[in-house]
């Protein structure tokens, strides 16, 4: 039963790794693109640096 | 665009710009991570060095991960259809009955390692690319009865000669415009320089099929094939149809191939014991379809991607595509990223991705009149393809943000010039090894052009030498090249079920790589120095 479980945490932070990468996709694109709102940049790089750290740790 | 100009190059600065893709290798090779940990691990430290060695703010550093989820997103709509499609065509029988007829051709393992490997995987990529004959061939191969880590080896170094002149031209037309070199001059230039790798491919996918014992059987057919398909490429070249050159080179060395198993230059002896001949692995139950029909996806992608090249067609449907726009920006370090506008273009023409799902939504429409299309199949194929492209996604889109934070922070330009100054007079032997290394960091022959090819004819005219042959060199090493890019790798072992492995295949392809890309420098410095080519 446990390995099932893990099984599924581990699909289900797979999906959450995917939807992370869409959500900072839009987050980074803001931030680049509208200069008054640099902090949006910020925010998006430390997202995705967040989701690359669980992708290591996930895969 | 980037502007390296300004760039003050140390020893180590160079061994810093170098850390991302030695941590890239090190991870996928020597500890075998899966590739969505090493493009993470790989894309941190390009940012950590991005940020306090190379003088990139932060929103330089999210400019460049932002451009690299865009063009991620271009590659990664190829994977999702080109899989989608696979699936949709195995779930209705289709592989299995074009793998039975394919492997019924011949029942040689050399013969069809060249036939499908080498030869139709380059008509392959000349009609399509963007990691279509990976996703096409190497399953084939897998259902003819190859091992999986073998039929994508296979595949990887066996469609590379036709990169450059692939895709319908893209990377030729893109070294053409960086370098500014005009298409009558440098196409049938750079195909006579591709004869030697045309050859040389041939003869890594016989060693990889069978060891030595294969090389020395199939050595007078694999030259005949090779001359023949350069030749065929060169002529196309020469008569300014560069577009179709690897397209027509495929067709015809295919068509080669399969008359010369009938003749004595690549006949199986009966001495062989039968043991030897690998048997088609049947994986299917019987299905009412015959080949044709299994087969009409592709013949649509096929007819889709020469219709969607017609001029014509190209004119009335300018303005259909999608990209965005981004600022450029500087490093503080004095490196210029130029601001672009529609970056990584999808044309809903032109980009493979529209072409599949157009092939797809055809073949089942034809399946639904002609009442073989199965209740349900399509869902069950999303979520087939989901499972496997889920690990591959990741894995790509890291690894080009990590190529695009090296870029725009100068690491990627600090590494190619390093390259040029070092090498002086032996430079031709190390332009292509520049051409190989942008492919192998964008995944893309194309842009590896765009990235390097400037630097190369900068260097070339620096040296005094020729700057036609070494524009070739570039393109060829690139072409080259593709064949370890991790992201081609990801689509071959993705839909041959060995997602996790890339590194294996990797350690598989890249000596072969190496060893090739070292004779196209050797020919070109040969050309420069001994008999003075432009």
């Amino acid at each position: 039963v446990t390995g099932v479980n893990l099984i599924n945490l581990r699909r289900f932070v797979h999906g959450i790794i995917l939807l992370a990468l869409a959500f900072n996709f839009v987050l980074l694109y803001a931030g680049v693109t509208d200069l008054q709102n640099n902090s949006l940049a910020f925010a998006g790089l430390v997202s995705m640096v967040v989701t690359a750290s669980l992708a290591i740790l996930a895969y | 665009v980037a502007d390296g100009s300004s760039i003050l190059l140390t020893p180590l600065q160079w061994l810093l710009a170098s850390l991302p893709i030695i941590v890239l290798l090190v991870t996928m090779v020597v500890l075998r991570w899966s590739a969505p940990r090493v493009g993470s691990a790989a894309w941190l430290v390009a940012v950590a060095l991005g940020i306090w060695t190379f003088g990139g703010d932060r929103t330089l550093i999210a400019l460049a991960t932002a451009k690299g989820l865009s063009l991620s997103l271009f590659v990664l709509t190829i994977i999702w259809t080109s899989v989608y499609l696979y699936n949709f065509v195995e779930r209705h029988g289709g592989i299995y009955i074009i793998g039975k007829t394919v492997a019924r051709l011949t029942r040689d393992p050399l013969t069809q390692a060249l036939l499908v490997g080498w030869s139709f995987s380059g008509f392959t990529q000349g009609v399509t690319g963007f990691g279509v004959p990976v996703a096409l061939v190497a399953p084939l191969m897998v259902l003819m009865g190859f091992r999986p880590i073998k039929a994508v080896a296979i595949v990887m170094v066996g469609h590379a000669w036709a990169v450059t002149f692939g895709s319908l031209g893209s990377s030729y037309y893109s070294i053409q415009l960086v370098t500014g070199i005009p298409g009558e001059t440098i196409g049938p230039h750079m195909a006579i320089l591709f004869a030697v790798p045309i050859i040389v491919t041939g003869f890594a996918v016989a060693h990889i099929q069978g060891g030595w014992s294969s090389v020395k059987r199939g050595t007078m057919g694999i030259i005949v094939i090779g001359l023949t398909m350069a030749f065929v490429q060169w002529g196309a070249a020469y008569c300014g149809a560069a577009q179709i050159a690897s397209m027509l080179a495929g067709l015809v060395g295919s068509v080669t191939t399969w008359i010369l198993s009938r003749t004595f230059l690549l006949k199986r002896p009966l001495a062989v014991d039968d043991a030897e001949v690998i048997k088609p692995v049947v994986t299917s139950t019987s299905s009412p379809m015959g080949f044709h029909l299994a087969f009409l996806p592709y013949y649509f992608l096929i007819s889709l991607s020469i219709i969607s090249q017609i001029p014509l067609v190209k004119t009335l449907t300018t303005g259909w595509h999608w990209g965005l726009e981004y600022p450029g920006g500087e490093t503080t370090l004095g490196f210029m990223v130029q601001p672009v506008t529609d970056y990584a273009r999808i044309h809903f023409v032109n980009h493979p991705a529209p072409i599949i799902i157009a092939a797809t939504a055809l073949t089942f429409l034809i399946y639904w009149v002609l009442q073989l299309r199965q209740r349900g199949s399509g869902m069950e194929t999303l979520r087939a393809t989901y499972r496997q492209t889920a690990g591959p996604t990741v894995g790509v889109t890291t690894m080009v943000m990590m190529a695009l934070v090296m870029a725009d922070t100068g690491m990627t330009t600090t590494l190619a010039n390093g390259i040029a100054m070092v090498s002086g007079r032996m430079f031709p032997i190390l332009s292509p090894y520049i051409g190989m290394l942008g492919s192998f960091i964008t995944g893309s022959n194309t842009n590896s052009n765009v990235m390097f090819g400037a630097l190369q004819m900068e260097t070339a005219h620096a040296l005094g030498i020729g700057v036609v042959t070494l524009a070739s060199t570039q393109s060829i090493g690139g072409s080259i090249g593709s064949a370890i890019a991790p992201a081609k790798l990801l689509v071959g072992t993705s839909i041959v079920g060995l997602a996790g492995q890339e590194g294996s295949v990797m350690r598989k392809v890249l000596p072969y790589c190496v060893l090739i890309v070292l004779l196209v420098g050797i020919q070109a410095w040969l050309a420069v120095y001994i008999f003075g080519a432009r």
